[in-house]
């Protein structure tokens, strides 16, 4: 019958027959205990907790550098409630509140390129590329004008407004997955019209309201604090075990929509949880950070780099892009007496990496 | 070839033409009527009917002083967004090639702003020299990018190469505006694109660059007409594809300049321009390059006039206004193209 | 006779407003009814936009018909969870993707993916369904191999391993040799008949009338969204067929095992020179 037990007896050794241990990957264990059978990777751990060790490293020094700059035993000191009160201020108010708040839009911003270049198929299908960030910065906009509040105050715009986009670049494009890079123009597209209703609807702003909006707008973590990042954090710890379970699905989803199906896959199903997750999760770090570019993209291809080709590595470019996040928020703290917004360097490292990835990008991978 | 249908086509093509031409002057006189101010159609009408007559000084200040440099600009500025775009193009064989997508525009964007940062660069002429020295900078990368991947250098792909070029320039551009707060005052309009504020003395200064590019153009028309069959054709035709490219990417480059020094980037006017060229004149590259002109003047100043009424009394940025129009266009080329399915 | 292990009864199904491009040929199934025994082998022929694909893709549930039933060992195929249903029923599509450095090993593994759960990962049962997935198809040797580098027979044996290791009793190919040249057309089909002996039911699309006369248990011929004949290709492959399906005038020989082998008439009256199983050739 259909679900036939296999028996043992026979898939007994003989000669030739190739060893089970073998068919995982290099690195794999498993671990059975009665009917629950588990599989970790070492390999991938031991890259996620190097990524973790890179990123402790980074908050060291962002803690440390600035426009003053601390030793590490002047933070420790700081962290443990000693030393001077000023540097006391420094560390606990400012800088690790607006650390933590970095490493949740970086997060955010990871595991949403990660699940979006999985649906797409295509490693240049970022949030940022596809619009998302000027559909949610749009909404936050005309929430404003509505009479919503601050920039701050209406994260639940951003929401709307970035799952709108995203399934009108769906609508536009057709298919998702088999248009190569129309999908990316199409985007591209929208983001210019995006862009221009938001310039035009600025104008409209009071004029104070008007400059926060253009600072928030190029994308910055100077003042940001718990109480900030929270909406965002609540929404990361309850949608990252939701992008674990999707990116397993998406993995099946490289072998082709059709055979995905022939697996058990229900691929509109999973188009709809996936752009709704990843909407979601670029809004909330839109709302914290204002709309930063390219950290969705290094994140997930970088993290590509680590992962075997069956992969959806969802959770390292999670962390990857908490590490750019801080990484590109101390150069801009340090870069000059001025500070310069996070935004602004993501956009300079992500240029070149973009241009990059173009340029290297096998053929094949663009799914015509 | 056809020379039995040449006059057919041709006085068709000037009907066209007259048209058009009929259209630009109509949005002409708008432009000159209508402002964001409180000088209404009326008033405005009776000073260009008789000006001597006229001794208020208000009036006479917004005429000259605002709109007719403003008008001259948008036309001057849209002639050459409108004609880089077809040529840019035809040299890249691709529908949507054009300064502002690919980051030449961002390229002279970057220019000017460092001549202003670096080198107090104020009047006309030198933010030209910069704006000259970025997008050529711009220019090169694409071309680079273009060449670099060669054969698998899509019409999409070389659009998302333009993406970072326009990110890597944007970024520069924010990072100097971000450290020189004057500068980023002075300009913060103006990177948005816009033509309010041109006064006549930088229209006279810019004016010369872009007619010298133009005729540049016109003399190279021939030559990439048989450069969009293919190196190989122009070759056999006797011309020299490499010197052709490097000429045609200097007037590209002269005409982007100046349209940003004069007016700051304006992105997708080139590419509806050269659409527009393209609907209206096929494949025949002279008067391509005659309709997108004439239609890159059209648009730009219809759509000047659209920012200065849209909410009044503020202005908003013409580059917006723009996107309105280019993106429908984008994604109807995008999924009419078979290049691109 | 034993109970039909698939049962195609009277479906129709049309989807003019086709999905990726397939606009233009808008192929259509109608009424068509169909039976194969457990371990069958039955290939499906006709020319181009007959709906034969059309008609795989159904029984694959990936488009739902219009009217009729398509029962699976006597259960009707939507009305089974996804997961039951790829449990019991494997595709192997026209043109299959893969992640690009994918190894042959967990190309092969994902197939289990039916069978897995978030807490029934990596069992037993699977590592056997592999193993025999791979011995079954040969591809034992190639487990480590990058799924790139091997050549258009190995590569569509590893799809073949991957649809076996699904464990079903109902195997879907859609034109697996169409990418192929003769002797990894052989090596594949040899391997689906082995297949077959196993006891698998196999319903396969073949642009190749003569290798489809040569392998199949049962030839289906559909034209226009209709089964023509079908049955053993000795009974039912006839020349009066072969000119109402691609409207070539052929010869039908015998041979040396007895089989039919068609074989286009060279200057028929019909058409001349052109081959039976050309993919340029549009009847449409």
């Amino acid at each position: 019958m259909s679900r036939m037990s296999p028996s043992v007896e026979q898939a007994a050794p003989s000669l030739g027959l190739p060893d089970a241990a073998s068919f995982l990957p290099a690195g794999s264990r498993v671990v059975r205990i009665g009917s629950l059978s588990m599989t970790f990777n070492l390999h991938d751990l031991i890259s996620a907790l190097l990524i973790l060790l890179v990123i402790l490293l980074a908050v060291c020094a962002s803690l440390m550098l600035g426009s003053t700059h601390l030793s590490l035993s002047q933070v420790w000191q700081a962290i443990l409630g000693e030393g001077s009160p000023a540097h006391q201020l420094l560390t606990m108010q400012i800088r690790l509140p607006r650390i933590a708040a970095g490493l949740v839009v970086g997060a955010c911003l990871g595991a949403a390129g990660c699940l979006l270049q999985g649906l797409a198929r295509n490693r240049l299908a970022t949030p940022d590329i596809l619009g998302v960030h000027q559909g949610a910065t749009l909404a936050v906009v005309i929430a404003m004008l509505a009479g919503a509040g601050s920039v701050l105050d209406t994260w639940w715009a951003a929401i709307i407004g970035a799952s709108a986009t995203l399934l009108g670049v769906l609508a536009f494009s057709g298919r998702f997955g088999s248009n190569g890079y129309r999908i990316l123009v199409i985007g591209l597209g929208l983001t210019y019209l995006l862009r221009a209703m938001t310039e035009v609807l600025v104008t409209y702003l009071p004029l104070h309201e008007a400059s926060a909006m253009y600072t928030w707008s190029i994308g910055t973590l100077l003042g940001r604090d718990y109480a900030i990042a929270a909406p965002a954090f609540f929404g990361l710890c309850l949608l990252l075990p939701v992008a674990v379970v999707l990116a397993r699905q998406l993995t099946l989803l490289q072998f082709g929509e059709d055979t995905a199906a022939s697996l058990g896959l229900n691929p509109e199903r999973l188009k709809i949880a996936v752009v709704l997750t990843v909407a979601v999760l670029t809004a909330l770090s839109v709302t914290v950070s204002g709309p930063i570019n390219f950290i969705a993209l290094m994140a997930p291809v970088t993290a590509s780099f680590l992962a075997r080709p069956d992969q959806t590595p969802v959770l390292r470019s999670t962390l990857l892009g908490a590490l750019f996040v801080i990484v590109a928020d101390t150069i801009g703290r340090i870069y000059s007496d001025v500070e310069t917004p996070m935004g602004v360097i993501a956009t300079m490292m992500g240029g070149p990496f973009l241009l990059a990835v173009i340029l290297f990008q096998p053929q094949s991978r663009q799914g015509n | 070839m056809s020379q039995a249908h040449r006059p057919a086509v041709s006085r068709r093509n000037w009907a066209s033409v007259a048209m058009l031409m009929l259209a630009l002057f109509g949005v002409v006189l708008t432009s000159m009527l209508v402002g964001s101010g409180q000088l209404d159609a009326a008033h405005s009408l009776s000073y260009l009917l008789s000006p001597a007559d006229n001794a208020d000084a208000y009036v006479n200040m917004v005429m000259t002083e605002l709109r007719l440099p403003r008008t001259l600009a948008g036309v001057i500025i849209g002639v050459a967004l409108g004609v880089a775009g077809s040529l840019l193009q035809n040299v890249t064989r691709n529908p949507l090639a054009e300064p502002g997508l690919l980051g030449i525009n961002a390229g002279a964007a970057l220019g000017v702003v460092i001549g202003i940062s670096f080198f107090h660069a104020s009047s006309s002429y030198s933010m030209l020299i910069w704006a000259i020295s970025g997008a050529l900078v711009g220019n090169g990368a694409v071309m680079l990018a273009a060449q670099v991947g060669a054969a698998s250098m899509t019409p999409l792909r070389l659009v998302l190469a333009g993406v970072a070029i326009n990110a890597a320039f944007q970024g520069f551009t924010s990072l100097l505006l971000h450290d020189h707060i004057a500068a980023f005052d002075q300009y913060r309009y103006w990177i948005l694109g816009s033509l309010s504020g041109i006064t006549m003395e930088a229209v006279g200064q810019i004016a010369p660059a872009v007619l010298a590019a133009l005729a540049l153009a016109a003399a190279l028309t021939r030559p990439l007409s048989a450069l969009t069959l293919g190196d190989d054709s122009a070759k056999a035709l006797g011309h020299n594809p490499n010197l052709i490219r490097a000429l045609l990417s200097l007037s590209i480059t002269l005409l982007s300049a100046a349209a940003v020094a004069l007016a700051g980037p304006i992105v997708l006017l080139g590419l509806i321009a050269a659409y527009i060229a393209r609907a209206l004149a096929g494949h025949h590259l002279r008067n391509q390059l005659l309709y997108s002109a004439v239609a890159g003047a059209f648009l730009l100043l219809s759509t000047d006039i659209l920012a200065r009424v849209i909410n009044r009394p503020f202005e908003a940025p013409v580059s917006a206004v723009v996107a309105f129009i280019g993106v429908p266009i984008i994604i109807r080329i995008v999924h009419s193209n078979r290049m691109f399915s | 006779m034993s109970e039909p292990r698939l049962a195609i009864q009277n479906v129709s199904l049309s989807y003019a407003n086709g999905r990726g491009g397939k606009t233009d040929a808008a192929p259509t199934v109608k009424e068509v009814s169909l039976q194969a025994r457990p371990g069958e082998l039955m290939i499906i022929v006709g020319p181009n936009g007959c709906g034969k694909s059309t008609l795989l893709r159904a029984v694959a549930r990936l488009h739902r018909p219009d009217s009729g039933r398509i029962l699976l060992e006597g259960e009707d195929v939507w009305s089974l969870s996804r997961k039951q249903a790829a449990t019991r029923l494997a595709l192997l599509p026209q043109t299959p993707t893969a992640p690009e450095g994918i190894r042959v090993a967990d190309l092969v593994r994902h197939g289990r993916h039916p069978h897995q759960g978030l807490f029934r990962q990596w069992t037993s049962a699977d590592e056997d369904a592999v193993r025999r997935a791979l011995l079954a198809t040969d591809t034992a040797d190639l487990m480590d191999a990058p799924l790139d580098h091997l050549s258009g027979g190995q590569r569509q044996r590893c799809w073949l391993a991957m649809a076996l290791a699904q464990e079903t009793n109902l195997l879907l190919l859609d034109e697996p040799i169409s990418m192929l040249d003769l002797g990894h057309q052989v090596e594949v089909l040899n391997l689906v008949r082995d297949l077959s002996a196993k006891g698998i039911t196999i319903m396969m699309v073949l642009h190749d009338l003569i290798a489809a006369a040569r392998y199949a248990d049962t030839l289906t011929a559909m034209r226009e969204g209709r089964v023509v004949a079908s049955g053993p290709p000795r009974e039912i492959l006839t020349r009066d067929m072969v000119r109402e399906l691609y409207n070539v005038d052929a010869h039908i020989l015998s041979d040396p095992d007895g089989n039919p082998v068609v074989t286009p008439a060279v200057g028929g009256a019909l058409s001349s020179l052109s081959p039976s199983n050309s993919k340029e050739q549009s009847y449409v």
